[in-house]
């Protein structure tokens, strides 16, 4: 039972078709990494599979279940997903901010107890990454890259079985991707399934897979070390970049 | 300091300053200061108090409460700090109905009576939620700040415009719509106290246990969505919250500007940007803020008058600019 599929996914802003028949899937205890260059509907197909937008065809299923048949408070514990929108309400605290990453677990309705199980994943989704010291901060005094933790905490406190992550490195420096890097790979060496929209292609070369995307259609899907994705990618990217083995990791070469 | 203190010590600062306006609300009157304490020896005084001053200063506490929550809900809803039921058109929506419903010449729309404002305040309810739909319909949503002023403020023109020219039909709802558009504590009686208590005391335990959607929605609409929050269902919830809070105040006290808008950002500071405490408090501050407004609106010009809603658009409209400037720096 795959952990997340898309099956002949298509998709449309308006009238203009954004996907057309993608089918991409995943296993539990792996890392996947999409990327394209800009308008190549990655963040539509992640958002089709969040059940964010609708599909004009194909269906998404969530372990082994269609994803329109999951209660919504059932799938939000299955399913965490990091947009590139705000990070939260300015004046609201770091650990408050994180803490609503629970509410799948604590429901909506009312003032609901903080059990053991959500301290101890509140402080573990700080920990991971690195926001432990600014818990009580106001998000308004934290810098870009720091809300953008903010938010992949709240994403991992929900500690659902499937991540997606839409540019979750978008305002990080070099140590905190390094930092993602480890946290997501922790993640699937924990049995999650993640998916990351990334542009940062040495990131995206650190993934398990790396599902390559153009035009609304995936043009190459395999692990990291595959020619073919490798050659995908600077096609895709117009040969602005060669992918090379540098001490026993794939890199990005600019080829300009 | 921590923020269970800072919410401590701004709950008490609160209450000091309802406890102390609410004694000058009960002793100041027309002929000047009497200490509400005459009244156990003057039965002349008892009566006044009674029937006139404490009706009167506990109203204006709650239409001040019903805004500033209103005001809460409506920010937290909208996802904009400058959502409140007065720029949202949900204001002038409930005084287009209201005006319907007295240039008709209904007989329970005149009557000062519960059922007189038992009907009104469901006509202001029906005009605050189509008041409130016509300004997002206009906006298209509410994710851009400006588009959302423009349009609440266009509602806001449209429907005044259009109260005015039912007035004109109408000598008798013209002279009592004057009093409705300044905005008035005046006439407040003990049957509009008691609408309104009951109307606060439905609509806030409410709106508390939606907090944590309000808080959600912080994370934008669809992260809000990915917790599982079925939004469509809360939203409305939300949204008849707030058009029946701005209904009870408005059908009571008339066109009471910006005191939404205002409440939240006071209590904000020391009561945070979580729900749970940010609704009651905003609500508190609203209370606090119009018996204070109604106590000045008694003494400037005393023996004269002010209508209430004149203070508080100018001290509003004041701190809108502010807050305009502070966001554009």
């Amino acid at each position: 039972m795959r952990a997340i599929e898309a099956r002949g996914v298509f998709a449309a802003h308006g009238t203009h078709a954004v996907l057309h028949g993608v089918s991409l899937s995943i296993d539990a205890g792996q890392w996947l990494a999409i990327v394209g260059p800009n308008g190549a509907g990655k963040s539509t197909l992640l958002r089709c599979m969040a059940g964010l937008k609708s599909v004009t065809a194909g269906e998404v299923w969530l372990q082994g279940q269609h994803l329109a048949h999951w209660p919504a408070r059932e799938r939000a514990r299955k399913l965490a997903w990091l947009g590139q929108g705000q990070a939260g309400d300015d004046e609201m605290c770091v650990a408050d901010t994180v803490a609503l990453g629970r509410v799948p677990h604590q429901g909506w309705l009312g003032l609901p107890g903080v059990r053991a199980a959500d301290r101890q994943a509140l402080q573990q989704a700080l920990i991971d990454t690195d926001m432990s010291w600014a818990a009580g901060r106001p998000l308004k005094a934290l810098s870009g890259g720091e809300r953008q933790r903010v938010s992949l905490a709240r994403a991992l406190a929900g500690q659902a079985d499937v991540m997606l992550l839409d540019e979750p490195v978008s305002h990080l420096d070099a140590p905190h991707q390094r930092l993602l890097a480890q946290v997501l790979r922790r993640e699937a060496g924990r049995g999650r399934a993640v998916i990351s929209v990334l542009h940062e292609l040495p990131l995206a070369l650190a993934a398990d897979q790396v599902a390559v995307m153009q035009a609304g259609r995936i043009v190459a899907h395999g692990s990291r070390d595959d020619a073919r994705v490798h050659r995908a990618i600077e096609a895709v990217f117009d040969q602005a970049v060669a992918i090379a083995r540098v001490d026993d990791r794939w890199v990005p070469l600019p080829a300009y | 300091m921590s923020a269970r203190q800072r919410t401590s010590v701004g709950l008490l600062v609160l209450l000091t300053l309802l406890v102390l306006l609410t004694w000058v609300g009960l002793g100041m009157g027309s002929a000047g200061w009497q200490s509400p304490w005459q009244v156990q020896t003057d039965g002349a005084l008892r009566q006044i108090v009674w029937d006139i001053r404490a009706p009167r200063t506990l109203g204006a506490f709650l239409v001040g409460a019903l805004l500033g929550l209103g005001g809460a809900v409506a920010q937290g809803l909208f996802r904009n700090p400058l959502a409140e039921p007065y720029l949202l058109g949900s204001s002038s929506g409930a005084g287009l109905c209201m005006g319907l419903m007295l240039t008709l010449g209904l007989p329970w729309a005149v009557s000062t009576g519960m059922w007189g404002r038992l009907g009104l305040t469901g006509a202001a309810f029906v005009g605050a939620v189509g008041g409130v739909s016509l300004t997002l319909m206009l906006a298209r949503g509410a994710a851009h700040t400006m588009r959302l002023l423009l349009a609440g403020v266009v509602v806001g023109v449209v429907l005044g415009a259009l109260t005015q020219l039912m007035m004109l039909w109408s000598a008798e709802a013209w002279r009592a719509m004057q009093t409705f558009m300044l905005g008035n504590t005046a006439m407040l009686g003990w049957p509009a106290c008691a609408l309104m208590a009951t109307v606060l005391c439905l609509a806030l335990p409410v709106a508390l246990t939606l907090s944590r959607v309000l808080d959600a929605l912080s994370l934008g609409e669809d992260t809000a969505r990915t917790l599982g929050i079925p939004l469509g269902l809360t939203r409305g919830v939300l949204v008849g919250v707030l058009a029946l809070s701005t209904a009870a105040a408005v059908a009571q006290a008339g066109l009471v500007a910006f005191v939404g808008l205002v409440a939240p950002h006071l209590v904000r500071p020391w009561a945070g940007a979580r729900h749970a405490s940010m609704l009651w408090s905003a609500s508190l501050m609203g209370g606090v803020l119009l018996v204070a407004a109604d106590v000045l609106a008694r003494s400037l010009l005393a023996p004269q008058e002010l209508p209430v809603g004149v203070l508080t658009a100018v001290m509003g409209g004041t701190y809108l600019l502010v807050l305009l400037h502070r966001r554009a720096a």
